[in-house]
Formats: C-alpha cells, sequence, structure tokens
C-alpha cells in the first residue's frame, strides 16, 4: 500500500515542506508517490526535483496552465483522482497555508476526517498533533481506510537526495473547476532567509522601540538571521502578519531563536518553544521568557543589541 | 442576501489551560468562555456588508451544548439578525460540524459563509474547507481583505509567500483572517436588548445529518516542558556562551 505525497512549490521550486512532508511519510511505509501539480514550464523541473528525494518510489506529474494558480479546489480535485485509483493507505502535505487549505477540503471530498498539524505519529493509525497554544498534546486516532494527514514541517527534518531517481509519470491532468480566479500574487521581496527556513531567526516584541529596528537588522545581516514578531508588533502596524510568529501565525523550530523584547506570552511561545536553543533579552528580570529560555540577559535593547553587533 | 457566520464557543485564549489531576480531560474550574476572536472578525465582516448594503441579513449559527445560546445571544448584542443554536450532545468531529452547517446554509438559502480560519485552542484550521467542499462552493482562504462587486467577492488571501488576490462568484465561503476587521464593541443598549430576544433552537436529528466520525480522541497530555535555563551578565557572556556551549554561531 503506497502513500500519497502532495507537493508544494514556488515560483519553479519545490518548496523545502515537500522533503519534510516525504521524512513524515517514511515513518509510515515505504512506497511513498509525490503529486506534482504545476504549469508546463516548470512541471518537469519540479518532477525531476520530487524523484531525487531520498525514500520516492513515484511521482506523478500533472501539467496545465490552470495549475499554475494552485488552487485548493483543483488540487484536491487532482489529488482525489489519484486516491480513487485505490492501491493508497495515506495521503498527507505540510500543514502550511496551502496544506491548511487543500487537505481539509480533500478530506470532505472524501468524506472523512483528517488528522492535521501532527507532530508525531505514534503508530499507524494514531498521531499526535499540539493545542492550545502548544501546551496539550491531543492524541488522535484515525480509521479512515485511507488516512489523511498533514504534518508540521517545524517537526520534521527534510528528506535528502537519493542516487537513483524515481520514475516520473504522466498524469493526464483534469479541467480546471473554475471555482476562483487569481487576479494577482506578490510574494515579499527580502534579502533575508525566510521565517520557516532560517537556522537563525531574531524575534522582537513590543519591547522593541522603533528606533532599534536598524540595529535589529544589523544584527540580523550579520547572524544570515530572519526576523519575525509577535502579535502585539503586528496590532501596532510595525509590521504586517507575514513576520508573525506564533499560535496565530508562523510556527518555527530553528536552531537558535533570539526573543528581543519579548515579554513571552502563551501564544507568541507556541510558534517558537521547539526552537533548539532560545536566547531572551528583556529588561524586565520577570518577563516569563526566562522561564523558557536557555540563555536569558537582563538589560536594555538600545544597549544589549549593538554590544552584541559589536561583538560578532 | 444572507450571510451565514459560524460561531465557535472557546475557552478565553489569556487562560492558561490544565489537565484535571486525573488526566481525564480539561480542567475547566475558573476558565472563562467567550466567542472564538476569529468568529468576532468574521462576524464584523458580515455586519459591515450589512451595513454597505451587500448583505440583506446576518445570520450566525452554533453546534453544540446549552452553553452555545449565551455566545449567540452577544452575536445578536453585535447586531446579527438572526441566530441557530443547533442542539446535540454528541462528540463532534470537524467533518460532522461542516455537514451541520451545509445543512443550515442549504436551509436557510444563504448566499455567503463568513467563517474563522481556527478555533482558539484546537487550532485545527478544518471547518472552513471542509464545509466549501461539501457545498460545491468557491473557497476564499486566509482573507485579509473583502469587498463584493455585484456578483463578485473578491479577497486578498494570505500565502505561504506572500499573498493573492482571489475573485469567484457568490456563493462562496470566505475564510476569515484576523486582520480582516476589527470588531466592535457591545453597547449596553444593544446588551440589553439581546437579552430578551429568544435564541430558536433546532434539534440536530431534524437536519438529517450522518454523524458518523473517523477521528477519535485517544488521550490528552501536557506538552513537555522546556526547564529553564541560565541568566548571564551581558552581552559578551552571551556570544561567548554560544559559540562554545551551542556552536551556532
Amino acid at each position: 500500500m503506497a502513500i500519497l505525497v502532495l507537493a508544494e512549490h514556488v515560483d519553479g521550486r519545490l518548496d523545502e515542506t515537500t522533503h519534510k512532508a516525504v521524512m513524515a511519510a517514511r515513518f509510515l511505509g515505504r512506497d511513498i508517490h509525490v503529486l506534482v501539480m504545476a504549469c508546463e514550464t516548470h512541471s518537469e523541473t519540479l518532477s525531476q526535483q520530487a524523484a531525487s528525494i531520498e525514500g520516492v518510489t513515484r511521482v506523478w506529474s500533472a501539467a496545465a496552465p490552470h495549475l499554475e494558480t494552485q488552487l485548493t479546489e483543483d488540487m484536491a480535485a487532482q489529488a482525489q483522482a489519484i486516491l480513487e485509483r485505490g492501491g493508497y493507505r495515506y495521503a498527507l502535505m505540510s500543514s502550511s497555508y496551502k496544506g491548511k487549505r487543500v487537505m481539509p477540503y480533500l478530506a470532505a471530498l472524501r468524506n472523512t476526517d483528517l488528522a492535521p498539524d501532527i507532530t508525531k505519529i505514534e503508530n499507524e493509525d494514531t498521531f499526535v498533533r499540539p493545542v492550545y497554544a502548544g501546551s496539550l498534546q491531543v492524541v488522535e486516532r484515525l480509521k479512515s481506510a485511507v488516512k489523511l494527514l498533514s504534518v508540521r514541517a517545524s517537526a520534521f527534518p527534510p528528506a535528502g537526495l537519493q542516487a537513483q531517481a524515481a520514475p516520473i509519470e504522466t498524469l493526464a491532468p483534469l479541467p480546471p473547476t473554475l471555482a476562483a480566479r487569481r487576479l494577482e500574487h506578490r510574494g515579499k521581496s527580502t534579502l533575508r532567509p525566510k521565517l520557516s527556513r532560517a537556522r537563525i531567526v531574531i524575534g522582537c516584541g513590543l519591547g522593541v522601540e522603533k528606533k532599534e529596528m536598524p540595529n535589529i537588522e544589523k544584527l540580523a545581516d550579520k547572524l544570515g538571521a530572519a526576523i519575525g514578531v509577535t502579535r502585539a508588533v503586528v496590532d501596532e502596524g510595525m509590521a504586517t502578519s507575514d513576520y508573525l510568529l506564533g499560535q496565530t501565525g508562523k510556527i518555527i523550530a530553528p536552531e537558535l531563536y533570539i526573543a528581543v523584547g519579548i515579554s513571552g506570552a502563551v501564544q507568541h511561545l507556541a510558534g517558537v518553544k521547539d526552537s533548539k536553543v532560545i536566547v531572551a533579552v528583556n529588561k524586565d528580570p520577570n518577563a516569563p521568557i526566562f522561564q523558557i529560555a536557555d540563555y536569558g540577559v537582563v538589560g536594555d535593547v538600545g544597549e544589549v543589541i549593538p554590544a552584541l553587533i559589536e561583538l560578532l | 442576501m444572507k450571510i451565514l457566520v459560524p460561531i465557535k464557543r472557546v475557552i478565553d485564549p489569556s487562560f492558561k489551560v490544565r489537565l484535571k489531576p486525573d488526566h481525564s480531560g480539561l480542567d475547566m474550574a475558573y476558565m472563562k468562555m467567550v466567542m472564538n476572536p476569529y468568529d468576532e472578525v468574521a462576524l464584523e465582516t458580515a455586519l459591515q456588508l450589512k451595513e454597505q448594503g451587500v448583505a440583506t441579513q446576518v445570520l450566525t449559527v452554533s453546534c453544540g451544548t446549552d452553553d452555545c445560546v449565551e455566545t449567540l445571544r452577544t452575536t445578536l448584542a453585535m447586531g446579527a439578525d438572526e441566530t441557530l443554536f443547533v442542539e446535540t450532545r454528541y462528540a463532534m468531529s470537524p467533518l460532522v460540524v461542516a455537514r451541520l452547517l451545509k445543512a443550515v446554509a442549504v436551509r436557510e438559502a444563504c448566499g455567503m459563509v463568513l467563517i474563522g480560519r481556527q478555533g482558539m485552542g484546537n487550532d485545527g484550521n478544518q471547518v472552513g474547507p471542509m464545509l466549501a467542499a461539501l457545498l460545491g462552493w468557491p473557497c476564499l482562504p486566509f482573507a485579509e481583505t473583502l469587498t463584493v462587486e455585484g456578483t463578485n467577492v473578491r479577497t486578498r488571501c494570505k500565502t505561504d509567500h506572500g499573498s493573492e488576490v482571489l475573485e469567484a462568484a457568490l456563493p462562496a465561503l470566505v475564510i476569515v483572517e484576523i486582520g480582516l476587521a476589527a470588531p466592535r464593541y457591545l453597547s449596553m443598549p444593544n446588551l440589553m436588548k439581546a437579552k430578551k430576544k429568544k435564541i430558536p433552537g433546532v434539534a440536530v436529528e431534524t437536519l438529517g445529518v450522518d454523524m458518523g466520525m473517523d477521528v477519535t480522541v485517544v488521550q490528552l497530555r501536557s506538552s513537555p516542558e522546556r526547564s529553564r535555563g541560565v541568566m548571564l551578565p551581558d552581552a559578551a557572556t552571551l556570544v561567548e556562551r554560544l559559540r562554545t556551549d551551542t556552536r551556532i554561531i
């Protein structure tokens, strides 16, 4: 019985979330098929990238102009068509924004429940996910014949590459569902690494004044770090929600997280507490962030950050 | 056009949840229940569409036990025209909730569903896309802006790499992000008026919905806690420790 992984990609490159989803699939079985849905321009390159992920045994490649927009309805219908051929035990993708819309939609098409945003596979039908801003975990069991999952990318390492690429099979694309039209799309243009991929992330809370931001950016550049913010900073209009870390934003697990001027509300910690090492800089010695930080420095952001830049 | 806004009652997200001493479930003592913040934003958006003349009616609905009535009353105080309480004592998976909401949307001839992205606490992000699939309506996920022009709804949607603008013909389902609207304050006169209103209930059996589920909760348990680390006197010591202990920098 095989496992179907839905590939994610952007600008003609396979997203690392795909490699992580494949890693999760490797805990479930050995016959791993990746479904690549893309426009004709990118389809071949993406399929080749998917075929060389370690553990992948087959790539299904569906290419059509309308698949470029990656609409929920089109992706779910294409995945459902493959699952209906039979032979599958699981279907999964990462619980990215895309996974959060496609997997539940696919589940409803199949009239089954889903185990969403899982961080651990207990056994073949039992899965763990964090709830209540990560303070609790719920263990859920799926009894459907084909089990649908979305996996939290930060909880699984990316699968590596294999020397012998898996065979690629072309799949007739389904006609567009015409559910919605995409009129415009834009990515963030930034020279810094993406939050979800960065080795080091600096988080800014309300304790970082506007005038300190140039120094934070300087520190980020020195460390090759990404910058994220708390909900309070977004609410103040100082950053867009693209940079939000926490229960309602991005969930990350970098090697080093530096929390600057962040008190440590449970909603924020939900997004960062799986970081390998946490450093906190805050002028309030009683800030809750110090209770979970590996290294804490009590001090003024305006003094500690320039000192760090100097030392690095 | 009638807009349907599903409402979930959740534990106030600012409260720290705990397990009962015997780990049989959540310790609900001293917990405050509130309307899910995302649903408040969805309702506010619906009310604004009504004020713009786009919608004629705003209907709120909740599925669950008697406690939901209090939350639904708050939706009336905010300005919802009608509300419906789907009464059930059964456990419900997200798919069961989506089936119930579909039955309500069809029965009430709604032209749009505005639904919060996630229920705070459970954080599953499931019911919105499931409901769109069951209704066969376009799904506009993670909307940060929304306009209705004629028979089309247009939203700017959050994506993994930025945002995109999607447009679909009504009827459609829009999944609401927290930044879409700022919920209005409740006025005392409106609260008093809402107190007097009757909240109509409908027994789940009358909706003819399959209550079967493929998912069961095996256990709810505490997450492993991070332990407290060390306090360092200054930036220089921090850099030294990071270099020698972790070798990340």
